[in-house]
């Protein structure tokens, strides 16, 4: 039973990234590759303001959500000048600075040993010491971000930003405030990755920046391909797909020195094999 | 009064290249300018240039008015100038009803917070910017094609969405680039059919159009761009029985 809690808790979580992700990259056109790097200020938010007992758990959570929207907004800003490969390279700096931060900045961040015994959640006085009790919040907040996702692309707001991805000169024709939608689901996508930081921190109990670095980035857009892009379900079974791969490597008698890099090597082959034989994902369309 | 819009000296280059040189010319409201030239004559360029794509290098450009120079394509449309895009630039994956949602003046319920927090009064918001959009495309007979999407349409109904999507600005001046180029002979048809319908509307518009048939059937005046300059405008009989405009235009073979 706890092995299947721990993999839906995990699964949960980063269908949050996924759709964070999705927003920013899959359906705004803003092409990412640092959606680590604000998963990681996420976390080491939540993280440090629970060790320090300033905050409970949901103030912590609200305190990294607003912190991590206001942050993805200046790391978006850049797109607003370069475009395309440019923006690509752009973020993956971001990321490596923030990487870098992670590190170095030891007296906050632990260094590269990390943040060890972080508490589990409080909720008005409950505990979740208990898988199932932790499942029941993450569930809470995956259903939180789906409705939020599902409410953004069902409303006007939703068909400009779709237009945007696909022709940002003609929606500035329309009149329409270009640079207000990019902020705005700029800031959206880093509050999902807000909470999805919290969850990971106080769910895990330790965090270290390899948590957070270039490879982890490059995993939460693979289940966003492998997934599909800017549809709902893409991003609920990309990351529900991908993490029953290493799950299920767990289950089978392999020594650990085996199953880490073959589980880089399938995440890759899967990567490869689907931008060539299915760039629109299992559920999703192109990116 | 010739004075809705003026164009006075207005001069832009790229590089080495005089796009627009002291063109200068003014329309008339409720009427159809034609902007006829040959290629590379600047009408692209002065379509950019009076919508805010461009800014212009020198001169001033006026809109019942008020002065246009330093405004952004978005502060244009405010004042109520539309533009088509002679390469279309239509949202392909999207369907065609959304493309004219985009395009809709009506900013209610646009935000993603009242998407998030005000969600009932969002879809009303929604469903009555459907009703506007489906509107519109019944003005360009293209009601029947609402929800398909737009990759899916013929080359003929793309630019007949255009029309419909620079109606939905509620601007009053359209500006439409090159709107029968590269038609079939069908979709030329309901084209014209359609710009005649917006004219006999009272409608303002300025449209670029090389076809000189279509021009005496549409313009109420011609404005002649040669090289960047305004060369004449007047009544198009005035303007295509000019013997030296014809040479420029066909190059000698008149």
């Amino acid at each position: 039973m706890s092995f299947f809690l721990n993999y839906l808790i995990q699964a949960e979580i980063f269908s949050v990234m996924a759709l964070s992700t999705n927003l920013l990259v899959g359906i705004i056109g803003i092409f990412s590759v640092s959606q680590a790097a604000i998963f990681g200020v996420g976390a080491y938010t939540v993280a440090l303001l629970l060790l320090s007992k300033m905050l409970g758990f949901p103030a912590a959570i609200v305190v990294a959500v607003v912190l991590c929207a206001a942050l993805n907004i200046v790391l978006a800003l850049p797109s607003l000048r370069v475009a395309g490969d440019y923006f690509v390279v752009t973020s993956f700096g971001c990321q490596l600075v923030a990487t870098a931060i992670f590190i170095n900045w030891s007296q906050l961040t632990g260094g590269a040993s990390g943040l060890v015994g972080i508490p589990t959640p409080a909720i008005f006085g409950y505990s979740t010491d208990e898988p199932a009790a932790f499942a029941c919040v993450s569930t809470v907040i995956l259903a939180i971000s789906c409705l939020g996702f599902w409410l953004l692309m069902r409303s006007p707001f939703g068909r400009i930003v779709h237009a945007i991805r696909q022709d940002e000169l003609a929606v500035a024709a329309a009149g329409k405030d270009v640079l207000r939608a990019k902020v705005s689901v700029a800031a959206v996508s880093g509050a999902f990755a807000g909470m999805a930081g919290g969850l990971y921190a106080t769910y895990l109990s330790f965090i270290d920046p390899t948590s957070f670095d270039i490879g982890v980035s490059i995993i939460i857009l693979t289940m966003l391909v492998v997934g599909g892009a800017r549809t709902l379900a893409g991003s609920l079974v990309g990351p529900f797909l991908l993490l029953a791969l290493p799950h299920g490597l767990d289950l089978i008698e392999l020594s650990p020195t085996i199953v880490g890099p073959m589980r880089q090597l399938i995440y890759g082959a899967l990567l490869i094999a689907f931008m060539m034989f299915r760039p629109q994902g299992i559920a999703g369309q192109r990116l | 009064m010739k004075d809705y819009l003026t164009v006075n000296k207005v001069s832009k280059h790229f590089g080495g290249l005089q796009a627009l040189q002291q063109s200068t010319f003014a329309i008339e409201r409720h009427k159809t300018t034609c902007l006829v030239g040959p290629n590379g004559a600047g009408k692209t360029t002065l379509f950019n240039v009076i919508t805010g794509f461009e800014q212009p290098d020198e001169g001033e450009i006026r809109f019942d008015g008020k002065l246009l120079n330093g405004l952004s394509p978005r502060e244009v449309i405010g004042e109520g100038i539309a533009r088509t895009f002679q390469n279309l630039r239509v949202f392909e994956e999207m369907t065609v009803v959304d493309n004219v949602m985009v395009y809709l003046n009506d900013d209610e319920a646009t935000g993603p917070l009242d998407a998030l927090f005000r969600p009932f009064h969002t879809q009303a918001a929604l469903r009555r910017k459907r009703a506007a959009a489906l509107g519109f495309l019944r003005e360009v007979n293209l009601l029947h094609k609402a929800d398909d999407i737009v990759r899916n349409l013929s080359f003929g109904q793309q630019k007949l969405l255009c029309i419909a999507r620079a109606l939905a600005t509620g601007a009053e001046l359209l500006l439409l680039d090159e709107p029968t180029s590269g038609l079939s002979q069908s979709a030329l048809t309901a084209m014209v059919e359609t710009v005649q319908k917006l004219r006999e509307q009272g409608r303002t518009l300025l449209v670029v159009e090389h076809n000189t048939r279509i021009v005496r059937r549409i313009a109420d005046e011609i404005v002649f761009l040669h090289e960047g300059r305004t060369m004449a405008q007047g009544e198009p009989d005035k303007i295509m029985s000019d013997p030296k405009l014809a040479e420029i235009y066909f190059g000698g073979v008149v």
